[in-house]
């Protein structure tokens, strides 16, 4: 190559480099906006729904992934949200209390059902404002056996349950129970059982826009001396399985025209240290494994019903035996996922959070706490969605 | 002798019932709520009321001094759920300027250790103002659930009022208890 040649090569390939520099540099100062959007869609899996109703303002709803507990969104309602999955685990019924002038005025009581995946509203129904202005707790708000039908406790103070046809999107009916709360939704009909102060248990069955009530026997549980929680929980053999304060679990067969008490069972019996269910979700249950899980606390007395927790009990309804017991603090509220290898959940009363319980020891079947988070505040119940 | 606590169940679950009947019939067509705060008022007792919400003080968390008006351990607080309107503007016994009295409240029965008595404790919501952040109390002794209304804690009890938000909670003396 001749010494022009060079140089003009040389010439060429610095223009050539000069002008990829331009370019660069023209590139670099081109600002390109971002995109504001929504997020569409929640992560896909489990959830966990806690329920952080409020007394003042709007109650937030969270909803957290299973397995990372990650927060996955939250939906906002009015006063004392009560919550529940639907059957199918995609969608979720939220009642609660809306105030004109939010701390009086009229009141607006609606149910709203949201889709889980995108957290967002697909229906609204108003309910009378009879419905309970109530803590958040199980047996308040529930569904007949097919999802069709929500229900709904009154009290005003006299108590009644709301009958809601999901498709119609309208009360159908309103029963009266007097004396009487909680409801316990039949698996196989649109019958569902109450408590009745009283100490009996009553269902009601429904003919269309008729209903019937029948009663067991009156003393079925003692109110004074082994009061039962508003909980009941099906197990897989159909029978509801009831807590109390003293920690006996009645099992209930509301299948036949009246309620019979089958079988009280104490987890309690042979253990030390006067332990005693506390909380407001006091227990939660494992299909596969047919385990309840409950909240246990020491040194129980006239009143510590609601003492947060100091253990978690998992109890062997086949067996009838304690398999486990692991420390929990402050616990008030307890739901368990399904499947062979559960992870629990509970809401912390003394942090104000929703806290994550894993296997630690498969042998031995304990568990420990694996996550917490504060995002939740103050909250007494909780729900898996599947 | 009855008590004043089974009078008022029996009082008030024979109105509910008979006015649940009308409503199976015809539900919707009138106010429950208006005839059970009737009911209720028309017995000797008053309101009573309380729940429950974050920011929360605890009677365990304090010391105990079962004739301190200002404690959570005070003896008249022993079915207590509620923050305290003496802490509020208003007293043990009433409720701060500007809110509305409840009409309906929950029942306890709490021992005085300066008389050796029991008494019945009327437990009265205030409302109509948003919820004040005064001294919230706890204690459940002989509450229990809502199918033995008159003796619940976990229910806003401002439910039979026109104005229905919470504020405050006051602990009213209403009678001796059977017995005491």
């Amino acid at each position: 190559m001749s010494f022009k040649k060079s140089v003009m090569y040389s010439a060429i390939l610095q223009c050539l480099v000069g002008t990829l520099m331009f370019s660069s540099a023209q590139a670099e100062t081109k600002f390109v906006p971002e995109k504001f959007t929504v997020e569409q869609t929640i992560k896909p899996g489990p959830n966990v729904i806690v329920n952080g109703a409020s007394w003042d303002g709007a109650s937030k709803i969270h909803i957290y992934g299973q397995e990372e507990l990650n927060y996955q969104g939250s939906v906002s309602a009015g006063l004392v949200s009560q919550t529940l999955p639907s059957k199918d685990g995609k969608q979720l019924y939220v009642l609660s209390h809306y105030m004109k002038r939010y701390t009086y005025g009229p009141v607006e009581s609606a149910v709203q059902i949201f889709d889980i995946n995108t957290l967002t509203e697909a229906k609204e129904i108003i309910v009378p404002n009879k419905a309970a202005h109530a803590i958040g707790m199980p047996g308040l708000l529930e569904r007949n056996y097919d999802d069709s039908w929500i229900y709904v406790q009154n009290a005003t103070p006299a108590t009644s349950v709301t009958v809601v046809d999901k498709k119609l999107g309208k009360v159908i009916n309103e029963v009266a129970v007097p004396g009487c709360f909680g409801i316990f939704p039949a698996k196989d009909s649109n019958k569902f059982s109450t408590l009745c102060g009283t100490g009996a248990i009553k269902s009601v069955t429904f003919n269309g826009n008729k209903y019937e009530i029948s009663e067991s026997k009156s003393g079925l549980f003692d109110v004074k001396k082994d009061a039962l929680y508003v909980q009941a929980i099906r197990n897989v053999n159909g029978l509801l399985m009831i807590p109390s304060f003293n920690g006996n679990i009645y099992m209930v067969d509301d299948s036949g025209k009246a309620p019979k008490l089958v079988e009280k069972i104490s987890i309690t019996k042979g253990t030390e240290g006067n332990w005693a269910p506390g909380g407001y979700q006091v227990m939660s249950y494992n299909k596969s494994l047919d385990m309840i899980f409950v909240l246990m606390h020491p040194d129980a007395y006239e009143g510590s019903h609601k003492d947060a927790s100091s253990e978690i009990w998992a109890y062997s309804m086949d067996k009838k035996k304690i398999i486990s017991r692991s420390p929990a603090e402050n616990l008030v509220a307890l739901a368990v996922s399904q499947g062979k290898t559960p992870i629990l959940f509970g809401s912390n009363e003394e942090d104000e959070t929703v806290d994550q319980y894993t296997l630690a020891d498969a042998k031995a079947f304990t568990f420990t706490k694996a996550g917490s988070d504060d995002k939740t505040g103050w909250s007494t119940n909780l729900q898996v969605d599947q | 002798m009855r008590n004043l606590i089974d009078q008022m169940f029996a009082l008030f679950d024979k109105r509910t019932e008979s006015m649940s009947r009308n409503m199976a019939h015809n539900h919707g067509r009138r106010s429950f709520l208006a005839k059970a705060g009737a009911a209720v008022i028309g017995s000797a007792m008053l309101p009573l009321l309380p729940f429950e919400q974050a920011g929360r003080a605890y009677a365990s968390e304090e010391e105990e001094n079962p004739m301190d008006p200002n404690s959570c351990s005070y003896w008249r607080y022993c079915a207590i759920d509620g923050n305290l309107c003496s802490d509020c503007g208003g007293t043990l016994t009433s409720c701060p300027p500007g809110a509305e009295a409840s009409k309906v409240s929950w029942v306890g029965t709490c021992h005085n250790p300066s008389d050796g008595k029991d008494y019945l404790v009327s437990y009265n919501d205030c409302c109509g103002r948003a919820m004040c952040n005064g001294t919230y109390c706890l204690k459940s002794e002989r509450e229990r659930p809502g199918y033995q209304m008159g003796l619940h804690n976990d229910i806003n009890w401002c439910m039979a009022n026109t104005s229905q938000g919470y504020h405050c909670t006051v602990a009213v003396l209403i009678g001796l208890a059977e017995g005491a």
